[in-house]
């Protein structure tokens, strides 16, 4: 994947583009950096705990905007892709002894072909259709799983093998990291390049897209095929860091649902913004119950902060957080990320 | 006949007004709590609560509509999709701390009638016959009274119909306002069968979604007969075969059904018919 087309750019516009992108790739190490320090500032276990969640919760919503962030076609399915890789890696290392690298990989795969399929038959659909088309598909899964209850073990789940499970949380924490840092270097990667243009292109105007010559469904299929594919990864990391799972847990709307809340709140159609909504969404209500502001996630008072803040952000800033700032006057013009 | 009331209701608002509600079952909620505090505080008879729920619900859906929903019509389907599911866990939020998480069940009915060697409860079958005049009456405010066809006028196409001097914006009050007494009826008649708790409408409100995109979108008369094959199909499979098989192969059929044909059931007619 090649960078932007500079030569399509005058050169002072491309000089200004590179200095940018090395603005970004610089703090985005520096952040980095930081992220893998964090570990020594958290004083126990649980706080550690709590950052990897966070941590599980930004990837998920970065794999989410892979796809319909930049495509503009929104998913309400991918609970349906995150269940199925944790189902993936959990049933791998329960019933076929694979190791915890092989079934992440086996996740990974096999997720992605699946949604690249689910691509395949869907993504003929336009506009809504298509959100609504997904919205289902969560449903059916965790039905299926259900019915095979010969092979998945059924309604109550099951725990992954002890030896697999039993890690340090740091070493759980630093494994999150990691790939978190993978998916937001692929985002940009994908944002940086012709691919990703071509994406955005379908997003702004699939038809004007189609008569450039860009493939929609060739481009659409694979888009879905990579988000698919870190979302079953991030699946089979919930769940090697749960231990334990359920369909009735890795199948849940609310999956589905958080992602896209967490990603168009944070900045719809952007790279941050995920990150921004992970941290509001995740961390926010965390140090609230670690000050006894609210009692425990879902509890009533959670339930209507969060409300409100939806309501509030949709109604005063349509594009999101970050995407609000970035169209201020405090931001470069034309660069986006 | 639960799902129809649900499901039509939340046609009516895509139709008129292309917003996904997905605060729909929070209406029935809203709905179901009318009815419980009628009956148990007040002593009223379950069914003579309906209409107070309908009234009740029909101004949240106004006010809703009014406070809300009328800002973000202009912007992209996700905005306002957002916007409503805000909304429908500031409520749940709300229902929990004015009624605790306890499901609370209006049991008025008790026994069953025996037809024919067939059990079915007394509670179930006055909520059935219930729900059938609220439909027909809904059926024939669309068909005759003038703001019926004023509101299939919007849904057929908006701009045209402002131009023909209807308020668009009134109708689309009125349509959020009747779409919202249905899910309160639909609500209100929920607790006399099945424990509510502030929280059972979402799940219903999926489900009601899954209903009116098979039926589909936009078409009152397709989620019906959408609701009814469902609810019956669903039954008969789990009762032929074992539960868990019927709830798969439910949802493989509605993803399918997506998938062959995404504007559901009505077009299947609409293209018999040419």
């Amino acid at each position: 994947m090649s960078l932007l087309p500079l030569t399509t750019l005058g050169t002072t516009a491309a000089a200004q583009l590179r200095r940018r992108q090395l603005v970004v790739i610089s703090t985005g190490m520096g952040m980095a950096i930081l992220l893998f320090a964090l570990p020594q500032f958290l004083s126990n276990a649980y706080q550690t705990k709590i950052a990897t969640e966070t941590l599980l919760y930004m990837g998920l919503a970065v794999s989410w905007t892979l796809f319909s962030g930049f495509s503009g076609y929104v998913s309400f399915g991918h609970a349906a892709f995150f269940g199925l890789g944790a189902y993936v890696t959990g049933l791998a290392t329960q019933r076929h002894d694979l190791g915890l690298v092989a079934a992440l990989s086996l996740s990974f795969l096999l997720v992605g072909a699946f949604a690249s399929a689910v691509g395949l038959l869907t993504l003929r659909l336009r506009g809504h259709y298509f959100a609504i088309a997904t919205l289902g598909l969560a449903e059916a899964m965790k039905a299926t799983v259900d019915w095979g209850h010969s092979y998945t073990l059924g309604t109550f789940g099951f725990a992954l093998p002890i030896d697999i499970v039993n890690r340090a949380q740091e070493t759980k924490y630093y494994v999150m990291a990691t790939f978190l840092i993978v998916v937001v270097a692929v985002g940009i990667a994908i944002l940086w390049s012709s691919y990703g243009l071509r994406l955005i292109a379908i997003r702004e105007d699939e038809i004007a897209a189609e008569a450039l010559g860009i493939s929609p469904a060739l481009t659409k299929i694979s888009a879905l095929g990579i988000s698919g594919a870190f979302t079953g990864l991030f699946g089979g990391l919930f769940a090697w860091t749960q231990g334990f799972l359920t369909p009735e847990a890795v199948f849940a709307p609310r999956w589905s649902l958080e992602l896209v809340v967490m990603s168009i709140v944070g900045g719809a159609g952007t790279l941050v913004g995920p990150l921004v909504g992970g941290l509001v969404f995740y961390l926010l209500p965390e140090v609230l119950i670690e000050n006894k502001v609210i009692l425990q996630r879902r509890d009533e008072l959670y339930l209507m902060m969060v409300g409100i803040v939806l309501i509030i952000v949709m109604l005063f800033a349509k594009q999101g957080i970050f995407g609000t700032l970035q169209r201020s006057r405090f931001w470069p013009k034309g660069f986006r990320l | 006949m639960i799902y129809a009331l649900m499901a039509s209701g939340l046609n009516l608002i895509f139709g008129v007004l292309h917003v996904l509600n997905i605060a729909h079952g929070e209406f029935m909620f809203g709905g179901a709590f009318v009815s419980w505090f009628m009956w148990n505080e007040l002593g009223f008879h379950p069914l003579l609560t309906v209409p107070f729920a309908a009234v009740a619900m029909f101004l949240v859906g106004v006010v809703l509509q009014v406070g809300l929903i009328e800002r973000v019509m202009k912007e992209n389907i996700v905005v306002s999709l957002i916007l409503l599911f805000g909304v429908s866990l500031a409520v749940q939020g709300i229902g929990i701390r004015l009624f605790s998480v306890n499901p609370r069940v209006i049991s008025h009915y008790e026994g069953s009638f025996d037809i024919g060697g067939v059990l079915l409860a007394k509670s179930r079958l006055t909520v059935a016959l219930a729900a059938i005049p609220v439909l027909v009456l809904v059926h024939l405010y669309l068909k005759y009274s003038k703001y019926g066809i004023a509101t299939k006028a919007t849904a057929q196409n908006a701009e045209i119909a402002e131009a023909c001097g209807i308020n668009v914006q009134r109708v689309r009050y009125v349509t959020m306002g009747l779409a919202g007494a249905m899910a309160g009826v639909a609500g209100s008649l929920t607790i006399i069968i099945l424990p509510f708790t502030p929280q059972s409408g979402f799940s219903y409100g999926v489900i009601a979604f899954v209903v009116a995109v098979v039926g589909g979108l936009g078409s009152f008369y397709g989620s019906i007969v959408a609701a009814v094959l469902l609810g019956v199909g669903q039954n008969v499979l789990a009762w032929k075969t074992d539960q868990l098989l019927s709830d798969a192969l439910i949802y493989l059929f509605l993803v399918a059904a997506l998938v062959i044909r995404p504007s559901g059931l009505a077009s299947l007619a609409k293209a018999g018919t040419r």
